[in-house]
């Protein structure tokens, strides 16, 4: 599972990050499945200068936000995903239609 | 009377003046007053004992009760009343399952009441018998309240085989909604009222509204799936950063549909003015049309094929093309990289074939296979095939080619209509060229001279008369002349005009001729040559064939060195004496004067070498050329007859004086 640093949302005033926008991806053969949403941060953390702030940093937030339970539930949402991708559970389409 | 009792006191103040005999009338004794109020008191412990013989004319013995908190009733003698009597005369079993009926309006516990039966946690209510009941329908366990469930995790808890609720505005106008509130703000769940003014949108209108600046987040299946901020509605994204911002990892990221077979479906992009371009998927076709204010100006068909202005032809399959308005074309080809169209009227059906986009005239230009070619065609039919001729092609060597499709000059004009093959006009002159009865024609059609030049400098030219005149430095002695003309002023030259023939054989090899076709001035002017410098004539040879120059000048070669075989010459006496001396006049003499001189005939009867039978000119009709006389010959043979004549002379002279004579 590949985490995507989307999008971050700073305080203007310090660059306090307090929403990190985040997608989740998986691929298996021609497939690709994606959850995303968004996590909050009080400025009770500690601070980093915005400029300074490291991709991996902010993942590092997120897997600690999340935890490995947290982890494993996107795991599976994406496993369940890729599954439905491959075998569509409801089928669309007319058979009258081409 | 005394009033002993309250039921004799009065409800009117005055009229009290007395207890029991004791004065309170206005001005009494204020000794009197402490025994009054004693009197007072004992009349009213007396009351509320009933040893006054007083009723008690209050609440009781109506259908409401005072309230109170009695925990004791008890009566001196036998309580009666409507109804009441009905009680006490069949009272109910204390502790049973069934109580009297009563109008209780309030009841007072000193402490806890509990009852032993029911559900735990169940809310008691009376069931549709007026039963009260409890049960897990209806729970509560001082936190939180279920309904349908006696689970009670949050504060509400409804669970049904269809869990539903229902908030009904009983005004009908009046706004209803739910608010959902916490620091972050409210979120009301609702309907709008009548006139708009709770949420202050439109009347009645569905409300889904938060206060605070915090976004809306849809998801299923436990992912979020679509989100509103304050900047937009974002679909696949968490951040929009537009009104609609979609983020999909699938190839296809929206659609829009319309129902039903053969039905457009369009979009429209509408400026802040309202103007608007509408972007169409055409019924029936899967054509992409682009249309500013409804009005189709491109359209993108299935095959991949773009018009403008124009729904494109079905272009054979090969071929990608561009057209534009009625006839306009730009195509490329899908199986080579090195063809490529530019047309008019025309276009590639899926034969493929070149035909007629409208009924006109039809031409093409194609860059085929590094050769730039251009096509026409006459006007044909709408749908009909084209019949293309390849007019001008600029090869891939840089030859432009016109009329012919190959050829090895930089500019090969082939066989065009007409024959004419070139022109270039500038200011009413032009230049051109053109073929007529297998002859080519280079020049000008224009009243004007025609040049040629050689480093930037005019050189020769043909006057409008058709007078050539060549001048090196392109100054003549008279450039509009009527003469031809040619002037060199090269300093090192021995000669301006050299007249070669280098052929090897000399039976061939030919000088100059002036030749006067039209007429034979045959006199001492009209000159067939006239040497000349910038102070006299020199020397002419006239048209009657005589040379006039300045006599002495003429020489003859007699250098020793030149000469061979040199012997002196035989007795021309009898020769020179056989001359016939005549007189005569030629032919085609103009003049009359008498000519003097010797006949070639006669003279060839007496010395034959002395005749030249070559010819002169043309040889006339009977086959034999003219004769000529080597008339030098004959002067130095008379010369020769005159040295004799001179000896013979001499020695007659000696003679005549030897003899004294």
């Amino acid at each position: 599972m590949e985490i995507i640093i989307n999008q971050m949302d700073r305080v203007a005033a310090d660059g306090f990050v307090t929403v990190v926008h985040w997608t989740v991806t998986k691929t298996q053969g021609e497939f690709t499945a994606s959850q995303y949403g968004t996590e909050s941060f009080t400025e009770e953390g500690t601070f980093k200068p915005f400029n300074q702030l490291t991709e991996n940093e902010v993942k590092g937030w997120l897997n600690a936000r999340w935890g490995a339970e947290g982890v494993a539930a996107k795991e599976a949402a994406l496993d369940a995903q890729l599954a439905a991708m491959a075998n569509p559970p409801v089928l669309h389409g007319l058979p009258w239609a081409a | 009377m005394a009033k002993t009792k309250i039921s004799e006191f009065s409800a009117t103040p005055g009229n009290n003046t007395d207890i029991d005999g004791i004065n309170l009338a206005e001005g009494c004794a204020p000794s009197g007053i402490n025994d009054a109020i004693r009197e007072l008191m004992a009349q009213l412990k007396d009351f509320q004992a009933g040893t006054a013989g007083d009723s008690f004319n209050g609440p009781v013995g109506t259908t409401t009760a005072a309230a109170g908190a009695f925990t004791t009733l008890s009566a001196s003698s036998t309580v009666s009343g409507a109804g009441f009597s009905t009680y006490l005369a069949s009272p109910p079993a204390i502790g049973g399952t069934t109580a009297a009926a009563g109008s209780f309006t309030t009841l007072t516990t000193s402490s806890t009441v509990t009852l032993s039966g029911g559900t735990a946690n169940g809310v008691a209510y009376l069931n549709g018998s007026k039963v009260l009941t409890t049960g897990s329908a209806l729970t509560f366990d001082g936190t939180n309240f279920g309904i349908g469930t006696n689970t009670l995790t949050y504060t509400l808890n409804v669970a049904a085989p269809s869990a539903r609720s229902t908030f009904t505005s009983t005004a009908g106008t009046s706004s209803v909604w739910q608010n959902h509130v916490n620091t972050g703000g409210n979120f009301y769940i609702g309907i709008e009222n009548s006139a708009g003014t709770t949420f202050g949108t439109t009347a009645y209108a569905s409300v889904l509204w938060s206060t605070g600046a915090t976004p809306f987040v849809f998801a299923t299946s436990g992912s979020e799936q679509m989100r509103l901020t304050s900047t937009g509605l974002g679909i696949g994204t968490s951040s929009p950063a537009y009104k609609l911002d979609v983020l999909s990892t699938a190839f296809t990221i929206g659609r829009f549909s319309r129902s039903g077979a053969g039905g457009s479906a369009a979009i429209d992009l509408v400026e802040g003015s309202g103007g608007y371009v509408r972007l169409a998927c055409d019924g029936g076709t899967n054509n992409f049309s682009i249309r500013p204010a409804g009005t189709t100006t491109a359209t993108f068909d299935s095959s991949g094929n773009l018009g403008l202005g124009v729904t494109p032809s079905a272009w054979w399959s090969s071929t990608k093309a561009m057209q534009i308005g009625a006839g306009g074309v730009i195509a490329g080809r899908t199986d080579t990289a090195a063809r490529n169209y530019f047309a008019s009227n025309a276009y590639l059906n899926a034969t493929p074939a070149w035909t007629y986009i409208a009924t006109n005239y039809a031409t093409r230009y194609e860059q085929n296979d590094g050769q730039h070619q251009w096509y026409t065609a006459p006007s044909g039919t709408a749908g009909n095939a084209i019949s293309f001729t390849q007019a001008m092609t600029l090869d891939a060597t840089g030859r432009l080619l016109v009329g012919v499709t190959s050829g090895s000059y930089a500019l090969d004009v082939g066989d065009v209509s007409g024959g004419n093959m070139f022109r270039f006009t500038r200011s009413g002159v032009e230049v051109s060229s053109f073929i007529s009865a297998g002859l080519p024609y280079f020049g000008t059609t224009s009243n004007t001279d025609l040049v040629l030049m050689t480093n930037s400098t005019g050189r020769a030219r043909i006057t409008s008369g058709g007078y050539f005149k060549a001048s090196n430095n392109g100054t003549y002695l008279g450039s509009t002349g009527t003469y031809h003309e040619l002037t060199a002023s090269g300093a090192d030259a021995d000669y301006i005009v050299n007249i070669t023939t280098p052929v090897a054989t000399a039976a061939n090899c030919y000088g100059a001729r002036v030749y006067y076709s039209g007429a034979a001035p045959n006199g001492t002017g009209n000159v067939f040559l006239s040497c000349q410098d910038n102070a006299a004539t020199r020397a002419t040879i006239r048209s009657n064939g005589g040379i006039a120059n300045y006599q002495a000048n003429n020489v003859d070669l007699s250098d020793a060195r030149t000469k061979k075989e040199i012997n002196p010459a035989a007795s021309m006496w009898s020769k020179i004496g056989a001359l016939e001396i005549v007189t005569y006049k030629y032919n085609d003499q103009t003049h009359d004067d008498v000519n003097l001189g010797v006949i070639a005939q006669q003279v060839e009867t007496v010395e034959p070498v002395w005749v030249d039978a070559d010819g002169f000119g043309e040889t006339p009709e009977d086959g034999i050329p003219f004769k000529t006389v080597y008339t030098k010959d004959i002067y130095f043979a008379a010369i020769k007859a005159l040295q004799e004549a001179m000896k013979r002379i001499e020695e007659l002279e000696r003679r005549l004086a030897a003899a004294g004579i």
